[in-house]
């Protein structure tokens, strides 16, 4: 995919996360990387997800490495490292919009999408929702039980869309395509994470269920609670594009999903220089919510004989059933409409989510919630 | 370029099923005929599983004994799947053949080696059909058979729970899932091309139950009534009554007095009642009664067919001649 399969782990402190980078942060040398920081400025864009095949250790996991038991292991269990694992991701994210992002958050604001720019948008709220990842999913499992394949899957998928969204893969140019003014916002490894590596990011687990606890107070029936995310919806602002996918998009990636070499950002330092990005999938508290129970419409309906209506998924997710259905389509383009998963490229994110979770995240921060 | 519907221009109505309607339509670039699938998304169960599952599989199962998926299409609420058009499914094919429609030798053989070689892809792939019947299998001028229609089809991987046994088309459903298994796997499409083959020998459906025990009693009145010394752990299984009528296995000559040895064994080794002691569709493939597409040439069966060795003979242009 990338033009660079083997290049390093760029160290910049101010790029977007990407889930590979989290989940396969520790097979990279991520040490050596951070200190030519000053000289990968020179590197384009290149994604770590894209090397990552070429990693022996990936396919063939050493004896000792964790292993998840994806038939049996509790599901609940799973749902809380995946919130885990997302939550840092987003926060890594909304940090960064934060402080240099904050005009270029991609917001519906009427302004024409084409290509896969315009489903990205499709998921963006204009807040972010109350209710916190991890009570989210447990919501899900409680009122739309689904297996561990199921919820691992959007591991997968979420990997694949930003693959194939910030590779450029567009039919045409992209008018919200950050230009040259803006600061990179890419699915490349940051030394901000590899701080994180060796001091590591507390993760926000327990305070979160209050919410759904209230949100579903009082619920002990099989019934779903009333809607509880008041989140306005970007939804139905931009035009869907019939055949934003198809023939086109398995054409070779376009010129634009490679900026230009050595071409050095305005934007304030540090790092001194960046490779203009072409980042259109960010994962963000504003969309993940909407990527979650998009993804998990979409996967319980691909892997399991046992799903539900989408009223029933848009109301345990809390959005209008409408906008599921549209979400649930765009989901269906970012993923090109592929929803098949190797059994081992699904147990490999078994296995790395299982590391991530045993390495990153503190014992005292583990307990699971009860599913309330 | 982006893909719309209007590259294709829509001809007759071919079929209506449950959630789709199928056109013929043609390709305005190239002229090349297509069937397209006009599915409706529903407001309550939004896009349709059978939708998302047909494409995503076959985006993966690209092979010469399965349908093409060209292109898909969307609209908001409207799913277009462009798939190679194919000239009738198996059961126009017998219904059309004179004899009562029986088909050849030759013709049953080709059809049903190429039937294996799609199901034995799909296998390899990890995906189960679980929908094989003559409508479903389509068949082209020049004798190809391809595996159409995969709205029922999944992946197999991780060893769920979560397998439903209403799938396959009663008459084509497998004793075990009849029996309420949830654990079946590949075994399930061989029992299918088992019924498929006798229906190719005789014109009709070997087993036309109306109930599941209907369907059942049909089975065991022809391949036996089987029992846990036959079958051990049937008795677990959640539609097993103990008081089924206990019938001895028939001879199969009796009801296909055409079929020579080989093809019987094989035909046994298909619709054996036990999942686990079913044949393979790779292994199936490699059965003796094959012998003649084993030979050092691999000529594939299709151009045996075209060339006049063996297979379907041509099919006059009575019902389908598009001039391409």
């Amino acid at each position: 995919m990338a033009d660079f399969p083997g290049a390093p782990a760029p160290p910049y402190a101010e790029h977007s996360v990407s889930l590979q980078q989290q989940l396969f942060a520790r097979e990279q040398p991520f040490d050596s990387a951070s200190s030519t920081a000053t000289t990968a400025a020179a590197v384009i864009s290149p994604s770590i997800s894209s090397s990552l095949p070429s990693s022996s250790s990936l396919t063939t996991p050493s004896s000792d490495s964790p292993h998840l038991d994806i038939l049996s292991h509790p599901v609940a269990e799973v749902l809380t490292m995946i919130a885990a694992l997302l939550q840092r991701i987003i926060e890594a994210n909304d940090s960064l919009y934060m402080t240099h992002h904050a005009h270029h958050r991609p917001h519906p604001d009427g302004r024409p999408r084409s290509g896969l720019a315009a489903s990205v948008l499709a998921f963006h709220g204009r807040n972010v929702p109350a209710i916190s990842l991890q009570a989210y999913l447990m919501r899900i499992l409680k009122y739309c039980p689904a297996t561990n394949e199921v919820f691992l899957s959007l591991l997968v998928y979420f990997d694949r869309i930003s693959k194939r969204a910030n590779a450029g893969d567009f039919s045409e140019a992209d008018p919200y395509r950050p230009s040259q003014t803006s600061p990179p916002s890419s699915t490349l490894s940051s030394s901000s994470f590899s701080a994180t590596s060796s001091s590591v990011m507390p993760v926000a687990i327990g305070a979160a269920t209050v919410v759904s606890s209230e949100s579903m107070h009082g619920d002990t029936s099989s019934s779903v609670p009333a809607t509880p995310l008041a989140y306005s919806s970007s939804y139905p602002q931009h035009a869907i594009e019939p055949g934003s996918f198809g023939s086109q998009m398995s054409q070779p990636q376009s010129p634009l999903a490679h900026p230009p070499i050595g071409f050095t950002s305005p934007s304030p330092p540090p790092p001194p220089s960046f490779p203009p990005s072409s980042d259109v999938f960010v994962m963000d508290s504003y969309n993940i919510h909407r990527l979650v129970i998009s993804g998990v419409t979409v996967a319980s309906k691909f892997f399991s004989d046992v799903f539900y209506k989408n009223s029933r998924y848009a109301k345990v997710g809390g959005l209008p059933l409408e906008e599921l259905n549209h979400l649930e389509l765009q989901f269906l383009v970012l993923c090109d409409f592929r929803l098949a998963i190797p059994l081992e490229e699904l147990q490999r994110y078994g296995d790395l989510l299982l590391q991530f979770w045993d390495r990153e995240v503190p014992a005292q921060n583990k307990g699971v919630p009860p599913i309330v | 370029m982006s893909s719309s519907t209007s590259q294709y221009q829509q001809l007759e109505k071919l079929g209506e099923g449950t959630y789709a309607t199928v056109y013929k339509g043609r390709n305005r670039a190239t002229g090349e005929l297509v069937a397209m699938k006009e599915i409706n998304l529903d407001s309550e169960e939004g896009t349709p599983s059978t939708a998302i599952r047909e494409i995503s599989l076959m985006k993966e199962l690209k092979h010469e004994n399965i349908v093409a998926l060209y292109d898909v299409i969307h609209t908001e609420n409207k799913l277009n799947l462009v798939f190679e058009h194919m000239d009738r499914d198996l059961k126009k094919y017998m219904d059309s053949r004179g004899d009562h429609g029986a088909l050849e030798y030759a013709t049953i053989k080709s059809f049903m080696y190429q039937l294996l070689t799609g199901i034995a892809f799909c296998h390899d792939n990890r995906v189960l059909h679980r929908d094989l019947k003559p409508q479903n299998l389509l068949i082209s001028n020049k004798g190809q058979l391809k595996l159409g229609d995969f709205g029922l089809a999944r992946a197999f991987g991780i060893p769920v729970n979560t397998f439903s046994n209403e799938v396959v088309t009663l008459w084509y459903r497998a004793p075990d899932v009849l029996l309420g298994s949830r654990t079946y796997s590949t075994s399930i499409d061989m029992w299918s091309a088992g019924c498929i083959m006798a229906e190719m020998y005789t014109g009709r459906p070997l087993f036309p139950g109306t109930t599941n025990e209907d369907q059942l009693q049909k089975i065991f009145r022809l391949m036996g009534t089987p029992s846990e010394r036959s079958w051990p752990g049937i008795s677990q299984l959640p539609n097993y009554r103990s008081n089924f009528t206990v019938y001895a296995a028939q001879d199969m000559h009796a009801i296909l007095p055409q079929i020579d040895q080989l093809g019987l064994d094989l035909l046994c080794a298909l619709l054996q009642l036990r999942p686990e002691n079913r044949i393979s569709a790779r292994d199936a493939l490699k059965h003796p009664w094959f012998q003649e597409y084993h030979q050092p040439l691999r000529r594939s069966p299709q151009d045996m067919a075209a060339a006049g060795f063996m297979g379907p003979p041509q099919i006059p242009h009575a019902t389908a001649s598009y001039g391409l």
